[in-house]
């Protein structure tokens, strides 16, 4: 099965002239066509940028893409032009946005906000696309009379429920949702969830879920991708990496774990801090805060190693076999 | 919002006091004698005793003070009082005080809406213009013009301007007059560089910030070209404060164009109120003085005013819930402003 | 023993970060070209100024030699000394009275400097204390100084600074306390506002829990946080007073003819626009030099002062 997203080697640097902030390292994933893949891993380990970038968004002049390639539905993203690029932003990849609060425009009132994208990529007129911000706003569970309000007057999980909104009015086939419900109250979450996943199931949209919630991925999700420090270290479907986790960050993650059924299972704080992205350790990036680390880990970058679709980047894993290639 | 514009009007009576109160007594302090400017100067000291009590120069200064603001009662020398928008006769031209004030303010009202207009005019879209390429050639460009117009003196540039379009050129008059104008064309240039330069910096700094925000990649995510992103996004936004900016700028055209005025010999109130202090013309000078210091006062009110219109965040909180028209809205804070 | 030691080291250590702190700033001040240069403009003209007795005699250049008005840039005119009769070169040209238009910009530079220095000064030491004691104080002495400050700027600035001038009398010092009112309200602000928002953070509460008193609280740690806006707000002011002065002057109302000020010299030359343009362009640019310069420092400063500033 062809997969919607294939990212191969993405490197990502954000540099200054003071310093170069090395933010995704020869990062690479695939997501198949109308599944849900849940990213996961600590602020700062180069999740938002990965996102952004699918979007060739990554914010300049600072940031840029140094290598790596994109491919969406087959097409390498960073060979579009520009304005080939505007077409796809909005109506075949969406992306959501961590923070509900600034992600509106204070000046523009929420139906016109959904109804621009609209007229933006199906070109219908100003009623038409008025009339769908109308229904986006209904099937997110807001009523369409509110389309004329302006974004102050709505709550942080009605704010959301707007991006939301915002995001799936082309329909769009793949949707990056960056940590949906971080910024909202705990009761709210769950709402706004349940609702995101119910449309996500009725649209059929591929998404590639952004968390720090575990509990979010085992319930959502179908694979499972760990971030560390700008790299996938372990990827698989839910079962295989919630079932059978091998990457000792990623068994750090479930270390506290007794439960996955569970409720409230957030990741919790591993001993020692992720590496400065500035100056990222030689070998393996996870080394100096792993307990099984060994001189090779600290010489040597893993590379991965497969089995069954199961992915791991750890030398641990794949022995002699790995060290060839 | 109405409760904030009631307020800030409220707050208005002891800032005006508080102003008369600092004009009143720095032209109390003037060591000029208006009993000795009415009589010139050989008059015998009884005369100029008799004068003196006659224009309650003799009283106590907070009583001088109350005369001022509540009139004066003489039948030569009395007046209403600035309360009542009377301050009798200027003790020079015996014209009197209000009427030269209000028949030359439009004059300046003219000048300073010509200035306002070519500042936002140049400001704003050169300001965009900066932000969206910020530290590009162009943009330390504009910053180095935009610094040099603050820089440069109103009076020195007025007189470079005449110099080239009316004495090499003879393309412009350098004299101005509000009859004709062309003649205003070179004031006004003069008079705006400075608002310009303002209201470029402000629209910078202000689109910089804006286009930082969220909502900004909002709006390209959703694959908005870059140019709707400024303008429709980018723009409102960061207008704002320039509003406010140019709201103030409004403020300063009408009470600071005495340099302009003067150079141009434009009958505005700046040059009234130049003259004035030459000629120590006390009446003039106070009238002149607190009149555009209340009209200053009133425009920054307004802008405030204004800014919580604008801004839908603000708005809301006067609507509360019910949808009207911007308009309707503004004439009606208004008209309740006014009954108060 | 061991407590001296360590009181020895102590500033020594607080030196030398100062010293690195002072290499840092330098390095960020100085990747800014423009305000480097214009570091150098001033620093030239300041020496210049300083010096000017060596370069032009006074009493030359407040001297009328009618013979030589108007002379041009370069041309040669004759001055009397005594009996002889010696021939001078004006490198700018004279004005209407045969002055020497570059000896009196030098030595209205120096007019200038006094200027902009000694107002800023004034303001800022009166505008600083009002500003501390409303911020810090609050309550009643907020309220009366925010409400005069309120009242300061509801008159146009330019008008403030002519009826003082006017009330007071014309004089050098009443032109510096015209000035420097003008000013006041802004230092007023920028002080009362910086110690609201660093009286409540976290490091001063930690002070006043450790027993720190009141004013030593005040000087240490919220000086230290405020003095950034001050010194930005200075040195554009050194730029603006320069330029209200030449104004005031100009309208005939700060320092008058013959002693040597821009606005002066400018006045004068008004008359003589079309005849003379010479005597209108020199010290026309000489303040537009030095205003731009105190601006571009102004902004240097602010960018490498600004610690989230990375460019
Ligand atoms: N605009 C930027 N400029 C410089 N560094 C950035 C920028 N955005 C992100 N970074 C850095 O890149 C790294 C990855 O950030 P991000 O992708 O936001 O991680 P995550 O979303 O996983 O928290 C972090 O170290 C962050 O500080
Ligand atoms: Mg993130």
């Amino acid at each position: 099965m062809a997969a919607i997203l294939d990212i191969r080697d993405l490197v990502v640097h954000y540099s200054s002239d003071r310093e170069t902030v090395r933010a995704v390292n020869g990062l690479s994933l695939s997501l198949e066509r109308g599944k849900v893949l849940g990213l996961v891993g600590e602020t700062g380990a180069g999740k938002t940028t990965t996102a952004l970038s699918v979007l060739d968004m990554v914010q300049e002049p600072q940031g840029k893409i140094v290598s790596g390639t994109i491919l969406f539905e087959g097409r390498d993203i960073r060979a579009l032009r520009p304005e080939e690029m505007r077409e796809v932003r909005g109506k075949e990849i969406a992306m959501i946005f961590q923070d509900p609060m600034t992600a509106l425009n204070p000046l523009i009132t929420v139906g016109e906000q959904i109804a621009e994208t609209v007229r933006r990529h199906e070109g219908l007129p100003r009623e038409d696309s008025e009339r769908r911000a109308g229904e986006m706003l209904e099937l997110v569970g807001i009523p369409a009379s509110r389309s004329r309000d302006y974004p102050h007057q709505f709550s942080g999980g009605m704010k959301q429920r707007v991006v939301i909104a915002i995001a799936l009015a082309c329909n769009p086939k793949l949707l990056l949702a960056d940590e949906p419900t971080t910024a909202l109250d705990v009761t709210i979450q769950a709402q706004v969830l349940e609702m995101m996943s119910e449309l996500i199931k009725k649209f059929g949209t591929s998404v590639v879920m952004i968390t720090h919630d575990l509990g979010i991925v085992a319930e959502n999700c179908d694979h499972v991708a760990t971030m560390y420090a700008g790299e996938v270290v372990e990827y698989g479907t839910v079962d295989q990496v919630f079932g059978d986790p091998r990457h000792p960050y990623t068994i750090g993650l479930f270390g506290s774990l007794p439960n996955l059924d569970e409720e409230s299972d957030r990741l919790t704080p591993i001993p020692g801090l992720m590496p400065d992205p500035t100056d990222l350790p030689a070998g393996c990036f996870f080394s100096p805060r792993c307990p099984r680390a060994t001189e090779r880990c600290q010489a040597e970058r893993p590379s991965d190693s497969e089995e069954g679709g199961h992915r791991v980047k750890c030398h641990l894993f794949g022995g002699g076999k790995e060290e060839g290639r | 919002m109405l409760k904030y514009a009631a307020r800030r009007v409220l707050m208005l009576v002891p800032v005006l006091l508080g102003v008369t109160f600092i004009v009143f007594s720095l032209m109390y302090l003037t060591p000029s004698d208006p009993a000795q400017i009415v009589l010139g100067s050989n008059a015998t000291p009884a005369a100029y005793a008799q004068m003196r009590a006659d224009m309650g120069l003799d009283r106590p200064f907070l009583a001088q003070y109350l005369h001022f603001l509540f009139g004066y009662k003489h039948p030569e020398f009395g007046y209403r009082g600035l309360a009542f928008g009377d301050l009798g006769r200027s003790y020079v031209t015996n014209r009197i005080v209000f009427e030269l004030i209000l028949s030359s303010f439009p004059n300046t009202v003219i000048l300073a809406i010509g200035a306002l207009a070519l500042a936002l005019a140049v400001g704003v879209p050169v300001g965009v213009i900066s932000a969206t390429r910020p530290y590009s050639t162009v943009d330390m460009a504009f910053t180095v013009l935009a610094l040099l117009g603050a820089s440069m003196p109103v009076f020195w540039f007025a007189m470079v301007l005449i110099y080239f379009f009316a004495n090499r050129l003879g393309m412009l008059p350098a004299m101005a007059n509000p009859s004709n104008a062309l003649s205003l064309a070179l004031p006004i240039v003069t008079l705006s560089m400075n608002s310009m330069a303002i209201i470029m910096r402000m629209t910078r700094s202000s689109m910089l910030e804006v286009m930082r925000q969220d909502y900004i990649r909002t709006a390209r995510v959703k694959g908005l070209g870059e140019r709707l992103v400024v303008r429709k996004h980018a723009l409102r936004n960061a207008l704002i404060p320039v509003i406010t900016v140019a709201g103030l700028q409004f403020g300063h055209l009408l009470g600071g164009a005495v340099l302009t005025e003067k150079i141009f010999s434009y009958p505005g109130i700046g040059s009234i109120m130049v003259d004035a202090i030459y000629q120590k013309d006390t009446p003039q000078i106070l009238g002149s003085v607190c009149f555009v210091a209340i009209i200053f006062t009133l425009v920054n009110l307004f802008v405030d005013i204004m800014y919580g219109l604008i801004d839908p965040r603000i708005k809301t909180a006067v609507q509360s819930g019910r949808k009207k028209a911007p308009g309707k809205e503004l004439a009606d804070a208004l008209k309740r402003l006014f009954r108060k | 023993m061991r407590s001296s030691a360590s009181s020895g080291s102590k500033p020594l250590r607080a030196l030398a970060r100062a010293g690195r702190n002072l290499g840092q700033f330098w390095r960020r001040f100085s990747r800014n070209k423009l305000a480097t240069a214009s570091l150098a403009v001033v620093l030239v003209f300041a020496s210049v100024a300083a010096l000017a007795d060596a370069f032009f005699d006074y009493g030359f250049v407040t001297s009328n030699q009618l013979d030589n008005a108007f002379l041009k840039p370069l041309e040669s005119g004759t001055v009397y000394e005594g009996e002889a009769e010696l021939e001078h070169r004006y490198l700018l040209g004279a004005d209407n009275y045969g002055r020497d238009i570059l000896g009196r910009i030098v030595h209205g530079a120096r007019v200038s400097m006094v200027i902009g220095f000694v107002t800023v000064a004034m303001a800022l030491v009166s505008g600083g204390a009002l500003g501390a004691l409303a911020g810090y104080k609050g309550k009643a002495f907020d309220t009366i100084i925010m409400r005069a400050t309120d009242i300061l700027l509801s008159i146009p600035t330019i008008l403030l600074s002519i009826a003082i001038v006017a009330a007071l009398g014309n004089s050098f010092f009443n032109l510096l306390i015209a000035i420097s009112a003008s000013m006041v309200p802004g230092y007023i602000r920028i002080v009362r506002a910086s110690i609201i928002t660093v009286k409540d953070q976290e490091f001063v509460e930690a002070a006043r829990c450790i027993g720190a008193s009141d004013s030593r609280i005040v000087f240490k740690h919220i000086l230290v946080n405020i003095a950034s806006p001050l010194i930005v707000q200075s040195t554009l002011n050194v730029g603006s007073s320069i330029l209200w002065a030449s104004s005031l002057s100009f309208l005939g109302l700060g320092i008058l003819p013959p002693k040597p000020e821009w606005g002066n010299m400018l006045s004068e030359a008004r008359e003589f626009i079309q005849y003379a343009p010479h005597t209108l362009f020199a010290p026309g640019l000489a303040i537009v030099v030095t205003v731009l310069a105190y601006n571009l420092i102004g902004d240097g400063l602010r960018d490498a002062l600004d610690p989230k500033l990375k460019r």
